[in-house]
């Protein structure tokens, strides 16, 4: 066993199941940049970011960007993160115009959450918006949801990822990904979770980096599904996303409970939303912490 | 008698068509379809398939202006009719060990095995191989299966499932390689590429229609391509179909496991 593969099997904390992610957009998204780039006064924050678009709320794959883009700002808000803490990056710069009550930005939020479009430099400004926003030594959360392309005739353990910014020539690498979320150096800890294909890539890159833990959708070289048919709500969604959701937040999409907090501590740690994971049926998720934080962290930040 | 199984990823199958046993126990007790069927009208709206000892869960289809093909994974038999009256022309069996979609080139049928990963030139009315060449597949998207084919007229298109990398794929058969890959964003249960279309058939959910997607092709860009997307209806009277394949005269036909009838699903402008 080489060096590598035996760092990277003590890396592996969780090994079970995969998912998929989503976003949306609107017009107070420049009051909450304003906000962000304000004296830092936030003890976290959060960054979103679907890199494809949703047509359609009833196909599946096509309809998980936005829906699980609902559902992780579902989850930050139920835990009390304010608007101006979360940057949404996603398609042009506005929701998609959900038909269903569930997945309807205006329903749900009373208001539309994309504040950023997908491009380079809207991804950059997120970053910038969480470093500026943030006091030294706070929480960061990021999500990202993309395809992930293995590089052809390479070993998808070792290789760059590349994660496809839809509707440009673009591509973010795995590595271009790592230096975003090391750019937001007032961040004591970090949780980076990556809903795409062969994400699990993702999770070896970011091995090093202290005070990280990495939450990814599929094992490097394995894809990652959408479970529409087994939603509580018969409605699109991705694996991945659907159940790291339902674990912070201790209920489903439809509301129903779920024991996820199972040390009854009062708090979801990330240590039991890897647990959590391993329901999953059709994906390989894989949940890197090899700093051993994920026990002490929770949406709210790090805790004793 | 022939079994048919109608085309939805493995995954999805059995969930998908829960009465389909059930349904074909009924139709081989009443006799109600048969190999056997008799012409139709001039303008035949279903062709009726002949029930199959097992079950319908996933086929493929091919057409040209005259002739439809159906293979049916299960028993390795590929029937074929005759389009404008719904005649059952009779069928041929393939040596392929898993046969899993078709694909008529003008000349040749194309019959793809998904285990060997090859591509079967086949005499359209025999069956009788005249060739075969390896059927890449696009690793950089993980494995996956094939779930359809079509014939552009130039490439062959593969619709590949991969869950979230599912994708459709164009492949020069000269060079064996896949000139353009593009992501399915959908679960792909069908595939026709009409010049600068591709249309394809995307499911949606166990009680429901599948969706008809288009894609158009002479974007300049497969990012372009992808973002091109619009939904398009399907007829009315169309069901929980699967398969897709275009006749060359406006129709596009699909297979409705549930009435054992392959249908027009949609009409091309």
């Amino acid at each position: 066993m080489s060096e590598r593969e035996k760092r990277r099997r003590l890396l592996v904390l969780g090994v079970c199941l995969i998912g998929s992610v989503a976003a949306g957009g609107g017009p107070q998204g420049a009051a909450r940049l304003a906000a962000a780039a304000a004296p830092a006064a936030s003890g976290r924050y959060a960054v979103l970011v679907v890199a494809n678009q949703t047509t359609s709320d009833t196909v599946p794959m096509d309809a998980d960007w936005w829906h699980d883009l609902i559902v992780q700002y579902q989850a930050l808000k139920d835990d009390g993160f304010a608007d101006e803490d979360i940057s949404v990056v996603y398609g042009a710069g506005s929701d998609f115009q959900s038909q269903t009550d569930t997945y309807s930005s205006t329903k749900r939020f009373k208001h539309n959450i994309t504040t950023l479009p997908l491009t380079f430099q809207g991804i950059s400004d997120a970053f910038a918006a969480a470093n500026s926003r943030l006091r030294m030594g706070g929480y960061l959360y990021v999500a990202w949801s993309s395809h992930g392309t293995q590089v052809s005739g390479s070993n998808p353990c070792e290789a760059e990822l590349y994660l496809e910014i839809a509707g440009t020539q673009h591509v973010v690498s795995s590595s271009m990904l790592k230096q975003w979320v090391q750019s937001v150096t007032q961040a004591g800890r970090i949780t980076l979770s990556v809903n795409a294909c062969s994400s699990g890539q993702v999770g070896e890159l970011f091995a090093g980096v202290p005070g990280t833990i990495v939450l990814t959708a599929a094992q490097c070289g394995l894809n990652s599904f959408d479970i529409s048919d087994d939603a509580c709500n018969q409605l699109p969604a991705s694996e991945f996303s659907y159940f790291q959701t339902e674990a912070l937040r201790q209920k489903d999409i439809c509301d129903k409970g779920v024991s996820s907090d199972i040390n009854g501590d009062g708090r979801v740690s990330f240590d039991e939303v890897a647990q959590h994971l391993c329901r999953m049926q059709l994906s390989k998720p894989q949940v890197f912490d090899p700093f051993g934080i994920a026990k002490t962290t929770s949406l709210k930040g790090a805790f004793p | 008698m022939l079994a048919f199984a109608l085309s939805v990823p493995a995954g999805l199958a059995n969930a998908a068509f829960p009465a389909a046993s059930a349904l074909f126990r009924f139709v081989l007790a009443v006799g109600v379809f048969s190999v056997t069927s008799a012409p139709l009208s001039a303008a035949v709206s279903a062709i009726p398939i002949p029930a199959p000892p097992t079950d319908l869960r996933s086929c493929s289809l091919a057409s040209s202006d005259r002739f439809l093909w159906v293979l049916d994974r299960a028993t390795k038999k590929v029937l074929r009719f005759e389009l404008a009256h719904g005649t059952a022309l009779g069928s041929f069996g393939v040596a392929a060990l898993q046969p899993v979609a078709l694909a008529f080139d003008g000349t040749s049928l194309l019959l793809a095995d998904q285990q060997r990963q090859r591509l079967y030139f086949l005499d359209p009315s025999t069956g009788v191989e005249r060739r075969s060449v390896p059927l890449p597949m696009p690793r950089d998207k993980g494995p996956g299966s094939v779930e359809a084919m079509s014939w552009d007229g130039e490439s062959l298109w593969t619709a590949i499932f991969a869950g979230q990398s599912s994708s459709f794929n164009e492949i020069n058969i000269a060079s064996g390689k896949i000139v353009r890959s593009i992501f399915a964003n959908c679960i792909p249960l069908g595939l026709a590429v009409v010049k600068h279309r591709l249309l394809s058939l995307c499911y949606r959910a166990k009680n429901l229609p599948p969706a008809l997607a288009e894609h158009d092709l002479s974007s300049p860009d497969n990012a372009t391509v992808e973002l091109s997307r619009k939904w398009l209806p399907l007829l009315d009277t169309v069901g929980r179909v699967i398969a897709l394949s275009y006749d060359g005269r406006g129709r596009l036909w699909c297979v409705d496991p549930d009435r054992h009838q392959a249908v027009p699903c949609a009409v091309l402008e």
